[in-house]
């Protein structure tokens, strides 16, 4: 038996062996077997034999040949051949050490996607917030338009308020600053009124604007040289001169104040885009609120900040005049310039609400809706963390719960998109009665009863182990599961040991259900990921 | 033809009952598939050889959608007929 080849003399002895019948009888039998197959065969009639194959005829056409040697064109003759289709159990039985084999597409260029979702979840999570988070400002500023209509007045007097504060917080300089403001503000009080007068003149003002804008594009290419620009206004600079670095600060901010008027609408928009690309790195922290609610403020501080950049060559010029010290005058230059950015936004928002409430609304209320829908979705998200506890008894490993949260998170988000409580609730239905299979996997599972035991043969493998017991190759995770101490590793089996088979819910390994099935390789990319 | 069909012309051909002719293709069949299961090869005299051959992984791409699929490696159950069978088959017309 030690040979490949066996003969039918072979064969006889086993048949009349296995049967404990005379060895003649047997040989007889075969004999005749194969005469009847070959007489079948020579009538043209195929032979099915249950449980081994079918033989059959195949006409094979002539066709034509070189011989090799002389260069002759000849014909090979037509002839029958006979055929043999094993039947598909058999074909198993003999495929088995290759049955744990799976074909793999290969895609050009790219890897397969299924293998990078587990790997880095969070880069995906926060793709598809920013597509979510489009969708939901989109809603947003619908809202914030028709609101701003009915709280004019309200909410003006509101953001003056607020943005005082914000100033207020900003300035952790020396007090010295913080007591310039009032000395500053009776004399912006004046320029209120001039300006006030010259709001309604905004549009035609544009090409002084655009002048304006031009010098200091100008003094900004030549920081060190520019004496002239800082000429141009005298008046302002002569105005306040009590405090050496202050003053310098505030004189452009007057005169910048037609300027930024303008500016500061068309930001408007961009700045709230800029605001929903940001929500993704806040929502993984969504439980910490009070650290995303400053992260808005500071938003809006920031765009103080952008309409005093029209205003910084100046300051830029006397400032490297004043101080050609070092880095450290440089960073105080900046802070200083960052102080008076917010100062003159204070100042700005209190004169010329009129020009601008609109925008300050929006800001109010887009922070507000925003901070909502941070609530909202970080309940979401604690009601999903809560519910996609770790469910594998041995190793409860995070990443279990990952996959699933992503699909539930969308379906919420679906829900979001539509906002109306009556589609909410209806998903959450949905959700629910999809996720009676998803509950058998959340459950933790626990090995008590075992159905069988295995020895482990030099290449045994779990796959060929689940395929015999649960009829699929790729429940062989539980077995692994069950095995977790006797099994190191899936891929290294002990030989010799043994492998306890476990009684698993029939839910779970359902070969024809796919969810059982991706649930399972879901877990297999856990347990292999880790080792 | 089918099992029922061969029994019954086997029965007749070697004068057994059909239970014992049954009995003893049944455990023909099972010999065989066990063999071939072990990888061994097994000659008839005058009939042919089935025997397992392994047919090596390969790259296959979808005509239509240039989908590559890396097909894995696979043992196949293979018949080869004798000369002898071929011969008698050669005036056989379909």
């Amino acid at each position: 038996m030690s040979k490949d080849k066996v003969s039918s003399h072979e064969m006889v002895e086993m048949v009349a062996a296995k049967l404990s019948v005379n060895k003649s009888v047997a040989e007889e039998f075969l004999k005749s077997l194969f005469a009847e197959i070959e007489q079948n065969l020579l009538n043209g009639e195929p032979v099915k034999i249950k449980d081994l194959g079918t033989f059959k005829l195949q006409w094979n056409e002539p066709r034509k040949s070189v011989n090799v040697q002389t260069g002759e064109v000849f014909t090979i003759e037509g002839y029958n051949k006979v055929v043999f289709i094993p039947e598909a159990d058999l074909k198993q039985q003999v495929n088995e050490p290759f049955a744990h084999l799976e074909a793999i597409t290969l895609e050009q260029n790219t890897i397969p996607v299924t293998e990078i979702e587990p790997e880095n979840p969070e880069k995906l999570d926060s793709l598809r917030n920013i597509t979510e988070q489009a969708t939901e400002i989109k809603d947003i500023l619908l809202e914030i338009k028709a609101l701003s209509r009915q709280h004019e007045n309200s909410q003006s007097e509101h953001t003056t308020i607020e943005t005082n504060n914000e100033i207020e917080i900003e300035l952790p300089k020396p007090d010295t600053e913080l007591e310039s403001e009032p000395a500053i503000e009776p004399n912006t009080d004046t320029n209120l009124i001039t300006e006030q007068t010259q709001a309604p003149l905004q549009i035609p003002d544009y090409d002084l604007i655009l002048l304006d804008e031009e010098a200091d594009v100008q003094g900004e290419t030549t920081e060190k040289q520019v004496t002239i620009l800082a000429e141009k206004e005298p008046e302002f600079a002569t105005q306040l001169v009590p405090e050496p670095t202050e003053p310098t600060s505030i004189e452009p901010e007057i005169e910048d104040i037609p300027e930024t008027a303008p500016v500061m609408e068309p930001q408007m928009e961009p700045q709230l885009e800029y605001e929903k690309y940001k929500e993704p790195e806040i929502e993984p922290k969504i439980e910490n609120q009070p650290i995303t609610e400053p992260d808005y403020d500071s938003n809006t501080n920031s765009i103080n900040d952008n309409s005093s950049n029209t205003g910084h060559p100046m300051l830029e010029n006397k400032k490297t005049k004043k101080h050609k010290k070092g880095k450290f005058w440089l960073v105080l230059f900046i802070i200083i310039i960052v102080l008076s950015g917010a100062w003159s936004a204070v100042y700005f928002s209190s004169s010329c609400v009129q020009c601008w409430f609109q925008y300050t609304v929006m800001s109010e209320e887009n922070k507000q809706r925003v901070s909502e829908i941070e609530l909202q979705v970080g309940s979401w998200f604690q009601n999903i963390f809560s519910k996609e506890k770790p469910a594998a008894k041995i190793v409860a490993p995070k990443t279990t719960a990952l996959a699933p949260v992503v699909k539930v998170a969308n379906d919420s988000i679906a829900a979001d998109s539509t906002t109306t409580p009556n589609s909410e609730n209806a998903q959450t239905v949905i959700n629910e009665k999809a996720d009676a299979l998803q509950k058998i996997f959340d459950k933790p599972r626990e090995y008590t009863k075992f159905i069988g035991s295995e020895q482990v043969k030099e290449g045994t493998r779990l796959m060929n182990i689940s395929l015999k017991y649960y009829k699929h190759k790729d429940f062989w995770i539980y077995i692994y599961e069950a095995n977790g101490e006797t099994i190191v590793h899936p891929d290294r089996l002990k030989a010799g040991s043994i492998i306890q088979i476990p009684q698993v819910d029939a839910r779970l390994i359902n070969p024809r259900d796919p969810r059982c099935i991706k649930y399972a390789k879901e877990l297999q990319k856990i347990y292999i990921g880790k080792e | 033809m089918n099992t029922k069909e061969l029994i019954s012309n086997l029965s007749v051909r070697c004068g057994l009952s059909k239970t014992d002719a049954e009995q003893l293709l049944e455990t023909t069949i099972l010999t065989l598939s066990e063999l071939l299961k072990a990888g061994k090869s097994v000659s008839i005299l005058g009939f042919g050889n089935l025997e397992v051959r392994k047919k090596e992984e390969r790259l296959s791409v979808h005509p239509a959608t240039q989908v590559r699929t890396l097909i894995p490696p696979k043992l196949v159950v293979n018949f080869k007929q004798s000369t002898k069978l071929k011969d008698k088959l050669k005036y056989v017309k379909l």
